[in-house]
């Protein structure tokens, strides 16, 4: 009979590593945030009689309530939007990864100072797919060099976590980090502020000092507190759908567009791809004894699981959030979000293998 | 008069359809989640969004559940992690700061070090084993594949590990 083996020292320092293992403050702050979560209390949306009923019901309250009221809590009504968006001192390469352009973003206005330091609003974006702030701290974080911001003392910051964002009607919103140190992105503005405008609140209890960001792990508190209260008034862009474009049918597969949804900046697609590439797939993840991702897998992917849309100069529209999807039994469901800077026609390339001039589909972006 | 047939749910569904026994199970396991998108490789903000996302799914689909929930959710978390992304916008170079595993050892920093020098798919193997302490079946399920490919990971992971931290095995572990 073979004794119970003594694990050997890599055995015994893993088993022994849950019990040493140290959190950093920005993750241990990351996970408290989500141990407050409550997925439960999120309710479904109303059936649209319940909606419809209810907008009656406010909107005939809106009818006898008083004039400011009304400003206050329909922007839209008060034209409180009267301010031409002002993006000229904002760097180029921040509003390309922002996807915020001269037409869609507005100016904002407000500056509030706590420890010593000033956060002031910028500009702001909304539409049915997120809600943007871009902010500066201490006049800094939207000019000059993006690649530069974080390498000078006195360059700042904001945390997932250390802001908060609330409409008029107490509506919270989440948000979800941002594509530069001070650019902020929520989830999208919920109903009725989505109709009627919104007038936000952001609250914001930290600040980071980015320059002591990154490695080497800082040796001193890289967090600085504070309180800044700041409001903004947005109102979130219109999304209509477009017309989809004929499926594109190969012997590899079936690649369908399903859904063409515009916000007024960016392009939201829905995508699938039927038929056998699907069973290739599965035959490069599991028929090589290696199981995973490997390199024929990664050129599969590559060449039949990338959509990209084109504008008349052939230039690529730029993604904002990178594109995914999943893999289910015969079927791929992919999801692509890409920047619209001009309306045109443009070219949909539904995978990287799909050259041939028959296989190209046109869309036209108002 | 018109009946229907119901089928009586299971004393376990019953107990998953409970919101209270839901966020319990939930907050119980978004920690170990949080960390295995990190040690995926996740920005915080990201990995933060993924659990979130994840948790959605798993209220909304939680009548689909087989299996212990932590587990079960890890495999969404996992998934979510694993989505191919292709960031064709490149950040400037200034914002897109080295990932680490938001994790460090007192006692053993250089195991920390070492376990964060894997390829990703063997470090996510390798802490599910040991940080998670689940089985090599839990590993298999939440990584998707075969139970001696999560071994055959676990072992590359720990070889690894090994030339890196130059132990020697025993011979019962070569």
């Amino acid at each position: 009979m073979n004794p119970v083996s003594a694990p050997d020292e890599l055995e015994r320092r893993l088993s022994t590593l849950p019990i040493s293992l140290r959190v950093s403050a920005g993750d241990t702050r990351a996970i408290a945030s989500l141990q407050a979560l409550r997925v439960t209390a999120i309710r479904p949306r109303a059936h649209p009689p319940q909606r419809l009923a209810a907008g009656l019901a406010i909107a005939a309250i809106a009818i006898v309530a008083a004039n400011f009221a009304v400003a206050y809590y329909a922007p839209t009504y008060g034209q409180a939007l009267a301010a031409a968006p002002i993006l000229g001192g904002i760097a180029q390469p921040l509003l390309q990864v922002t996807g915020i352009t001269q037409a869609n973003a507005v100016a904002l206005n407000g500056s509030a100072t706590s420890n010593g330091h000033t956060v002031q609003l910028v500009a702001g974006y909304a539409d049915g797919l997120r809600t943007v702030i871009l902010l500066e701290i201490d006049g800094r974080g939207l000019t000059g060099k993006p690649k530069l911001f974080g390498s000078h003392p006195g360059d700042f910051s904001i945390a997932a976590g250390d802001a908060t964002l609330a409409d008029q009607f107490g509506h919270v919103y989440s948000q979800r980090g941002g594509p530069g140190p001070t650019v902020l992105e929520f989830e999208p503005l919920v109903w009725p502020a989505s109709k009627v405008g919104a007038r936000l609140t952001l609250h914001i209890t930290g600040l980071q000092k980015y320059w002591l960001l990154g490695p080497p792990p800082p040796t001193t508190d890289t967090a600085l507190s504070g309180d800044w209260t700041l409001h903004a008034t947005m109102i979130a862009a219109a999304m209509h759908d477009l017309a989809l474009p004929a499926p594109v049918r190969t012997s590899d597969g079936v690649f369908s567009v399903t859904l063409l949804r515009f916000t007024g900046s960016e392009l939201v697609i829905h995508w699938t791809v039927t038929g056998p590439i699907n069973d290739q797939m599965d035959r490069a993840q599991y028929g090589s004894g290696a199981p995973g991702w490997n390199p024929s897998l990664e050129q599969l992917s590559r060449r039949f699981f990338g959509l990209a849309l084109f504008d008349s100069s052939g230039t690529p529209a730029a993604t904002t959030t990178g594109s995914g999807g999943e893999w289910n039994p015969g079927i791929f469901r992919g999801e692509t979000t890409v920047m619209i800077t001009h309306p045109g026609r443009y070219r949909m390339q539904l995978a990287e293998g799909l050259t041939a001039p028959a296989d190209q589909r046109s869309i036209t972006v108002p | 008069m018109v009946t229907s047939e119901h089928v009586e749910p299971s004393s376990d569904q019953r107990q998953l359809d409970n919101a209270r026994d839901f966020e319990a199970a939930y907050r119980d396991v978004s920690r170990s989640a949080y960390l295995l998108a990190r040690q995926i490789g996740r920005r915080p903000d990201e990995a933060r969004d993924i659990v979130q996302e994840a948790a959605l799914r798993a209220w909304r689909y939680r009548t689909s559940r087989t299996g212990d929930f932590r587990p079960w959710f890890l495999t969404i978390v996992y998934r979510l992690c694993r989505r191919p992304i292709l960031d064709w916008v490149p950040l400037p170079a200034g914002w897109d700061r080295p990932i680490t595993g938001g994790v460090d050892s007192a006692m053993d920093p250089d195991l920390v070090r070492a376990l964060q020098s894997l390829p990703t798919r063997q470090r996510a193997a390798v802490w599910l084993r040991y940080c998670e302490d689940l089985a090599i079946s839990d590993v298999a399920r939440i990584m998707r594949v075969r139970e001696s490919a999560a071994k055959q990971l676990l072992f590359r992971g720990r070889e690894a590990l090994r030339r890196r931290l130059q132990i020697t095995p025993t011979e019962e572990y070569r």
